[in-house]
């Protein structure tokens, strides 16, 4: 397999990517370029790539989906988290539980989109003092909250 | 003052440090008006006296924007440190 001529395919085709045998999904060079053309990409790596930081870390910068295709313990990493979140807002919808529950990454989600309030943990939403100071910040938050 | 009032001004200053306006409880509290001046440096307009004239609070302000020295203590004018952080060094 040449791996210089597939780098340069899975940078400008996701299907290339997709087609490309699985050991070259597990191959951090071809990944990358993969991610970094196209971050929802991220769903076809291997399971190792997904739970690596500089992997999705170039996914979750280019796509507000990609998020939704990392390992568990990166969806509950706060730094890539709140990364993801202050650029997409509605990204927030693949952080774990904990932090769907977390001030911070829920405020900074809800000044990228009010849309993003939707997916805040019941806790939040239910905290009045909460709800105000999202409020503050965007207040077509009300508009999500039912 | 619970301890969810000093969370919930952290988060928010840190979403948008201008957030700082609206919380009057917490404008001379260092933790939250560092944080706000982190995320956006103009914010230090509506910190305290005390911590306008504090330097490690104007540097970081300075830092994140230098077009805000009008806002901090005139002092800092004349202060290296500080010029040097306005001009990015």
């Amino acid at each position: 397999m040449d791996i210089k001529k597939l780098i340069l395919d899975v940078s400008s085709s996701v299907d290339a990517f997709i087609e490309c045998p699985p050991e070259m999904k597990d191959d951090d060079k071809v990944v990358l370029s993969a991610v970094k053309y196209s971050g929802s990409s991220l769903q076809y790596a291997s399971d190792r790539l997904k739970d690596d930081l500089k992997i999705v870390q170039a996914a979750i910068d280019e796509d507000s989906d990609a998020l939704g295709y990392a390992s568990a313990r990166l969806r509950n990493d706060p730094k890539l988290v709140l990364r993801s979140v202050k650029v997409w807002g509605t990204s927030l919808q693949y952080a774990s539980d904990e932090l769907r529950d977390d001030k911070v990454i829920v405020l900074a989600a809800i000044k990228a989109r009010a849309s993003a309030i939707q997916y805040a943990s019941k806790k939040l939403i239910s905290d009045v003092a909460f709800i105000k100071a999202a409020r503050k910040i965007d207040d077509d938050i009300e508009g999500y909250l039912m | 003052m619970s301890s969810n009032d000093k969370e919930i001004a952290l988060a928010a200053v840190n979403a948008d440090g201008l957030q700082l306006e609206n919380y009057p409880a917490f404008q001379d509290d260092a933790e939250v008006v560092l944080t706000a001046v982190e995320n956006t440096g103009a914010a230090v307009q509506f910190a305290s006296d005390r911590l306008r004239s504090d330097k490690s609070i104007v540097l970081a302000a300075v830092k994140n924007d230098p077009y805000i020295l009008d806002f901090v203590d005139e002092k800092f004018r004349d202060d290296d440190d500080v010029m040097d952080a306005c001009s990015g060094e």
